[in-house]
Parts: C-alpha cells; sequence; structure tokens
C-alpha cells in the first residue's frame, strides 16, 4: 500500500506541488516484505532461537485470508552504521490486533490479541512501537508479531499494509504527510462545488452546473474517505465500513460524470447511455474480485461512457468540448497505466484536470452569453436611438415645424390640429422606443399619428386602412410606422387622397402581416435596402429573434411588404 | 422680377411664395414653383430668373452638386435648408443667403433686402465661384482671381495667370458675393485692391490702375475718389 501511495505523492510531485517528505534520513526506512505467517498460537513462537524452518514459507503480502490468532515471524538485518541520537522504531498497519516482538522482548501492542471476537479489542490500523535502543543494534533481529483478526469479513483479501522499521519521526509522519495534497485537492473540489452550486441557486435552468457541484461534492466526499486514513488512525473493525462508502462514492461519480457531460453538451438519448452505464457499472460490483478491481472496472465504465459523450462533442463542434476530451483522455490515460491503483495515484489528478477543463468550458461560454446579452444591449440601445433620432432629424422636424408655421399663420385652427398630432407622436414615440414589444393598437395609433402630421405637411389625406388585426396582438415598436414612413419618403403622392392598407392573417402560431403602399417614386429608391428596412428587420430579430420575417416585393404600382410574427420563442 | 422656388414640400413652397410677395410688393413679381431641381432645369437656363429659393438637403450625396449647379447660374440663389450646420459651406460656394427651417417673415425680409442694398456683400464671402464651362460646372478658387470685366449680362473672370473665363452672372451680382478686397472701379471692371501696384492719372481726366503684373484697368470717373481712398 505505501508503494502506491509513494506512487501517487510522485505523480503529484510530478504535477508540479511539492510536499515535504521524511525521505532522506541519515539511515532509510526499510520495508519487511519477506517472512512467514502460522496460523494458531503459541508463547514460543516469540523466541528469536526458535526453529521456524518447517512455518510454510510466504510472502507476507499478501497474508492468509483465515480468521483468527496467527504469528507472523520475519528477520531483518540492521546497518552497523547507526545515526545518533536517532530514535527507531517499528510501524505496522494491518486489520487486526497485534503484540510485537523484537529478538523476543515485547516492544508494544495494538488493541488486544484475543482468542474470540469477544475477547479480541481492535487494533487502530496503524500503529507505531519505540524499538529500544539496547535491541536496535547492528545485525540480524527476529520480529515475531502475535495477532488476531476476528473483526475483519471473512473474505477480505488484505490486511497487512505496512511492515517497517526505520527513524521513529518519519515513520510517525510519513502518512500525514502524504495526505497534504490530496488535502489541497480536496480543499479545491469543495471551492468549486461551493461556486458552482452558487451558479446554479442563481440559475436553475443550468442542471449541468447543479450536477457539476454534485459530481465535485462525490469527489470531495471520495477524497476525503481516501485520505481518511492518513490523517485518523481509526480502529481495524472500521474498514471494511470505509470500503463500503469508497464503493458508493465511486459509484456515484462514475454515474455522474458521464451524466454531466450529457448536460453540459445538451447530447441526445441520455436515458439509453445512462442505462447501459448503469448496467455496466452493477457488472462491476457483481466481479468475483476485490474491491480495488470492482472500482477498477467501475472507472473503464464511467471513462469510457464519457468519452463516447465528449468525442460526440468535439464532433459536434460543441463549446469547450476539446478541454473536456483532453481531460477524459488523460483520466483514461491514468487509468491504463496506473491499473488498480487508479484512484490512489492518477485519478485525483486527472479529474482536477477534467475539473480544469469545465471551468475553461463554463469561462467559455459564459463570455459568449456575455457578450450576446451584451450586444443585444447595445442593439437595443441603437435601436432605440435610431427610432428616436428619425424625428429629431432636421429634415423630418424642421420643415414639420416651418409647414406648421405657415398653418399657424394662414389658418390658425388647422395648426393646432397639427401640432397637436405631431405631439402626440412624439410622446407616442418616446413611449414605445425603449420597449421590445407593443399592442398592435399602440402602433396603429402611432402610424395614424404619423399619417395625420404628413398629410398636415403635404396638403393631403393619408389614410390607413387596417382589417383582420388583432389589437392586443403584440409588435416590434414603430415597424409600420418606419414603413409608411419609408413609403412617403420615397414617393411623391400627387392625389388629394392616399389609401394604405393593413391586413392581418392569423396563422397557427401567430400573425402575417400585409402592408400595401402604392408606388409613384424615382426609380431607383427600388432595389436597395434602405435605412427603414434595416430598422424594420433589426427590430423584428430583437423582438421575435428567428420567429419574425419579412418580404418586400414591388408591383403594379404597389408596395407590398409581407411581415410574419410567430409566437413560439 | 421673376423668382423659383424649388421646394419639393407644398406648404412650405406655398409659404415661401405668399412671404415673398408680401415682403416685395412688386406688380411685376412672377413666382414660380418647382418640386426638385431636375424638374426645374428648363426653367434654370432661361436668362429672365433673378432669384432661386433652393430647398437643399446638404446631407444627401449630391447636396452640394445641386448647390453648384444652382450657383453657376445667372440668378442669386437662397438656400432653405433644415441643415443649418452646412450654413458657412453654403456660402463658401456663393450663395447670397442661407435661410435656416423654420423661418418667418423677417427672415425672410432680411435675405430678400440683400438683393438690391447697394453695396451689400454675403458674410462670409464666397471662396469658390462656379463656372459652367461645356456643360459642366468647375469651381474656381477666388484666390486665384485677379479682377472681373463686365461682358454683357455676363462677367469675365481674370485670373492671375493671365487666363480667363465667363461667368453666368452679371458683374453686379457676382461682386456682391465676392470678399470685400474687390472693388467696383469702372461700370465694367472690378478688381482686387490687393492686386493693384500703381493709380494712374492720365492726359484728360482719365484714370486707370496698374497691376502688379503690369496689366492696367480703367477707373470711371466717379469712382476716382472712392478707388483713391481705399488705395492709400
Amino acid at each position: 500500500m505505501h508503494a502506491r501511495l509513494t506512487a501517487f505523492a510522485l505523480l503529484v510531485l510530478s504535477v508540479g506541488l511539492s510536499v515535504p517528505t521524511a525521505l532522506g534520513q541519515d539511515t532509510a526506512s526499510k520495508d519487511i516484505r519477506q517472512g512467514t505467517v502460522r496460523f494458531g498460537d503459541d508463547p514460543r513462537w516469540a523466541d528469536p532461537a526458535y526453529d521456524d524452518s518447517t512455518w510454510p514459507t510466504e510472502w507476507l503480502y499478501p497474508a492468509p485470508d483465515s480468521l483468527g490468532i496467527h504469528w507472523m515471524r520475519a528477520r531483518i538485518t540492521m546497518d552497523s552504521t547507526r545515526a545518533p541520537f536517532q530514535p527507531y522504531g517499528l510501524k505496522l498497519s494491518m486489520l487486526a490486533a497485534a503484540e510485537v516482538y523484537w529478538d523476543g522482548v515485547l516492544i508494544g501492542r495494538n488493541g488486544r490479541v484475543g482468542p474470540t471476537r469477544a475477547q479480541e479489542e481492535p487494533g487502530t490500523i496503524r500503529a507505531v512501537f519505540p524499538v529500544p535502543d539496547s535491541l536496535y543494534t547492528p545485525g540480524e533481529h527476529v520480529i515475531a508479531v502475535r495477532l488476531s483478526n476476528f473483526y475483519m469479513p471473512p473474505d477480505f483479501a488484505y490486511y497487512l499494509y505496512d511492515f517497517e522499521v526505520g527513524p521513529y519521526a518519519s515513520l510517525l509522519t510519513d502518512w500525514t504527510d502524504w495526505a497534504l495534497v490530496p488535502f489541497l485537492f480536496l480543499g479545491g473540489f469543495l471551492i468549486i462545488m461551493v461556486y458552482c452550486a452558487v451558479l446554479y441557486a442563481l440559475d436553475r435552468r443550468s442542471t449541468a452546473l447543479g450536477l457539476f457541484s454534485l459530481l465535485c461534492l462525490c469527489v470531495a466526499a471520495l477524497l476525503a474517505t481516501e485520505v481518511t486514513r492518513a490523517v485518523i488512525n481509526y480502529s481495524y473493525d472500521w474498514h471494511p465500513v470505509r470500503i463500503h462508502v469508497l464503493t458508493a462514492l465511486t459509484t456515484a461519480v462514475a454515474g455522474l460524470l458521464p451524466l454531466f457531460f450529457m448536460h453540459q453538451f445538451e447530447a441526445p438519448h441520455t436515458r439509453p447511455v445512462m442505462a447501459g452505464l448503469a448496467g455496466l457499472l452493477t457488472l462491476s460490483l457483481l466481479l468475483p474480485a476485490s474491491t480495488d478491481e470492482q472500482h477498477y472496472w467501475m472507472f473503464w465504465s464511467t471513462l469510457t461512457t464519457s468519452l463516447g459523450v465528449v468525442g460526440w462533442a468535439v464532433v459536434q463542434q460543441k463549446r469547450g468540448a476539446v478541454p473536456a476530451l483532453s481531460g477524459v483522455g488523460a483520466s483514461i490515460g491514468g487509468l491504463a497505466a496506473s491499473g488498480w491503483w487508479f484512484i490512489d495515484t492518477y485519478f485525483f489528478p486527472t479529474f482536477a484536470l477534467i475539473v480544469v477543463a469545465l471551468l475553461a468550458s463554463l469561462g467559455l461560454q459564459m463570455r459568449e452569453q456575455r457578450r450576446q446579452r451584451e450586444a443585444a444591449q447595445l442593439a437595443a440601445a441603437r435601436l432605440e436611438i435610431e427610432l428616436l433620432k428619425k424625428h429629431l432629424q432636421p429634415h423630418f422636424l424642421m420643415n414639420t415645424l416651418t409647414a406648421a408655421m405657415e398653418w399657424m399663420e394662414e389658418q390658425p385652427d388647422v395648426g393646432v390640429r397639427f401640432i397637436e398630432a405631431l405631439a402626440d407622436e412624439l410622446r407616442l414615440l418616446v413611449d414605445v422606443s425603449d420597449q421590445t414589444r407593443i399592442p398592435l393598437a399602440t402602433e396603429l395609433t402611432l402610424c395614424r399619428r404619423h399619417l395625420e402630421v404628413m398629410g398636415y405637411r403635404q396638403d393631403r389625406t393619408f389614410k390607413l386602412q387596417v382589417e383582420g388585426v388583432e389589437p392586443e396582438a403584440p409588435v416590434p415598436p414603430a415597424i409600420f410606422h418606419t414603413l409608411l414612413e419609408n413609403a412617403l419618403t420615397h414617393n411623391r403622392y400627387t392625389a388629394p387622397t392616399v389609401c394604405f392598407q393593413l391586413t392581418g392573417d392569423s396563422l397557427d402560431s401567430g400573425w402575417r402581416y400585409t402592408l400595401r403602399t402604392p408606388r409613384n417614386g424615382p426609380a431607383s429608391a427600388e432595389g436597395r435596402e434602405g435605412t427603414g428596412l434595416r430598422y424594420v428587420r433589426a427590430r423584428l430579430r430583437e423582438s421575435f429573434g428567428e420567429a419574425g420575417s419579412l418580404t418586400s416585393t414591388s408591383r403594379n404600382g404597389t408596395w407590398t411588404t409581407i411581415i410574419e410574427l410567430h409566437s413560439g420563442d | 422680377m421673376r423668382i423659383l422656388i424649388v421646394e419639393d414640400e407644398p406648404i412650405i413652397a406655398r409659404r415661401i411664395a405668399r412671404l415673398t410677395r408680401s415682403i416685395l410688393d412688386d406688380a411685376n413679381l412672377i413666382i414660380e414653383a418647382a418640386e426638385g431641381l431636375d424638374s426645374a432645369q428648363d426653367a434654370l437656363l432661361e436668362r429672365d430668373i433673378d432669384l432661386l429659393f433652393l430647398d437643399l438637403n446638404l446631407h444627401g450625396a449630391d447636396g452640394f452638386d445641386l448647390l453648384t449647379t444652382s450657383v453657376a447660374g445667372a440668378f442669386h440663389t437662397i438656400v432653405i435648408s433644415a441643415y443649418t450646420d452646412r450654413a458657412i459651406e453654403a456660402f463658401e460656394f456663393g450663395v447670397l443667403d442661407f435661410i435656416g427651417k423654420p423661418f418667418g417673415r423677417e427672415r425672410l425680409a432680411q435675405a430678400l433686402q440683400r438683393l438690391h442694398a447697394p453695396g451689400a456683400r454675403t458674410d462670409p464671402p464666397a471662396r469658390y465661384l462656379a463656372v459652367r464651362a461645356s456643360g459642366r460646372v468647375t469651381l474656381i478658387d477666388v484666390e486665384r482671381v485677379l479682377a472681373l470685366q463686365g461682358a454683357g449680362s455676363y462677367s469675365e473672370l481674370v485670373l492671375r495667370d493671365g487666363s480667363t473665363t465667363l461667368h453666368d452672372k452679371p458683374l453686379k451680382r457676382l461682386v456682391t458675393l465676392l470678399p470685400d478686397d474687390f472693388v467696383r472701379i469702372h461700370r465694367s471692371y472690378v478688381v482686387r485692391m490687393s492686386a493693384v501696384a500703381h493709380f494712374l492719372a492720365r492726359e484728360g481726366s482719365r484714370y486707370a490702375v496698374e497691376l502688379h503684373d503690369g496689366t492696367t484697368l480703367p477707373v470711371g470717373r466717379t469712382r476716382v475718389d472712392a478707388v483713391r481712398e481705399r488705395l492709400v
């Protein structure tokens, strides 16, 4: 186990973080990897002179699965060069209660070894015993361990994790030193969890953010559960509980990761994909193998599923898909390289890569949203200004005022009505200019006021005939008004009465409006799209997006403009 | 007197005509109206129009083209425009006045007064003179003009390089638009005073000025004192 932890520590170091380690003391720690184990109990087995040559010769790793009292015996040879004033110790990390004998002398106890479950007192998962200076001498020593493991489930494969001799201080701290970096990751995941949760709370529509927050929580919990062992020296009977928690969290992470990607990239077929993944995860859990191996296959299931989703997103050119693909790719590489040790080594750093990838894609999405919002605001402001400016333009305003002066001097009562109509039109324009949709009735009033003003200006009657419309139907402000204004600007009407026609047709999901204006202007006004039509198009886009359309044709002396407004947005 | 109004707003054209009639109080006054310069071409080419009221959108692409065509004519041009911010430019092209919309009777009267007031000059004066030559209108920088000579109802511009060119406006109208450095020295001559080198008194009470380039131009008897005064 220590080797795995070291591998993780080295990996983390290679990622660029440094961790203080206890390596490089005067004398390095020695792992005890070879020895012999025997089921049964006999006090003579502590004696270094006892002949254990008839015992089964086998590796201490892995130890047999049997429950009850065992003895382990191992030999270790000490160097002659011992550092002065350096206390030495022996570390034993195993799922058992234990007594440790050094050359036949009892040097420490972890819990209480007992012949039955009731008589055993479980030891902690890790114990470091000082080796008295008098015993720690150069030459060969025999270490005997008497142990009982009644609190383990009978099929638990590994119970000896760490058995080593070395400088006492480093044996005490090397696990906690290793835990530093995972805790850094843990803190990071928790902060990102809170951040995404807050974003999700502010905008409930972003399911992906909520899922990611949950995913970060599960990963943080998985990481916490994983490193608990390094900082909390719990009694070994809790170990199976911890393993079950790990399995539950691994399952949650395995499910959430692809689910998150599917929401993030708006992938189709969520249900069948998730059902397939659930099947794979169940199969992994049913494997007759160690939990580490089960977790390993669960990671394969989730990462390949994620790879499929993210790969699809890349093909679809979804925003942020490429960083996500690199994160998942790195995870798969790590999984292939580390095998069963994935959770202890590559998982957290590569998950951190996925987090970075996600944050990058979130950032990109937010920037895009902000850009669109800003552009929309800018466009709205521009349209508002454009509409108001049209009526502050000298051409309209000054000509209107001059005509008003003439009426005031010649026929003051007409002049007064003229100015009233102008005031009404300007007031309405200011009211509607900053809105995106107004009732058609308001728009028609605006049109009629404008026609009235233009009628006084040209000493002609302009009429707007309206049929088949719904007064409350929403329209963008000043679109018909602008089209009429266009007609009046580009044509020289000579008839005493000029009639414009607006017809409304109810469609399944909205309205079609047809505006007919008589044409007798110079031919040059045709064909090119003036500022008026551009304004109308921009307003349609702003208020109705893709659900609005405009077509304009000229035939037989009539200019026909068709505007369709659909409500489904 | 014959006045042409080019204005596409019928009420405003009516207003200009009505106010002009009441101001000028001239029994022989003829006022015509057209909606645009293109439809007024025939009237413009006739020689007997005295004044053109021109409604001009100087923000439009061809606003200044219309303006130069108009000021090249024999008549005076008064621009009536909603775009008052272009007034100075209009004056530089040689309009008699620039009336911003909206306008009342008084402002119009003030503009019409310039038509007849003796010695009236536009302010600012023209910087360019538009000259119609072989169907095209070209602009001549006033700085290049040394003197003007009356030629019937036309004027001949004498330029610094010695060349001459005809302008459709009679001398009397043209001098109204020029800087006050240009002085009428003779019934048929206007000269740039800063170009005069000597004042020459000849036998038989005949007077003349000699320009720096050696050209001599006659000075009318009635104008001798005024010319001498300007030269001192």
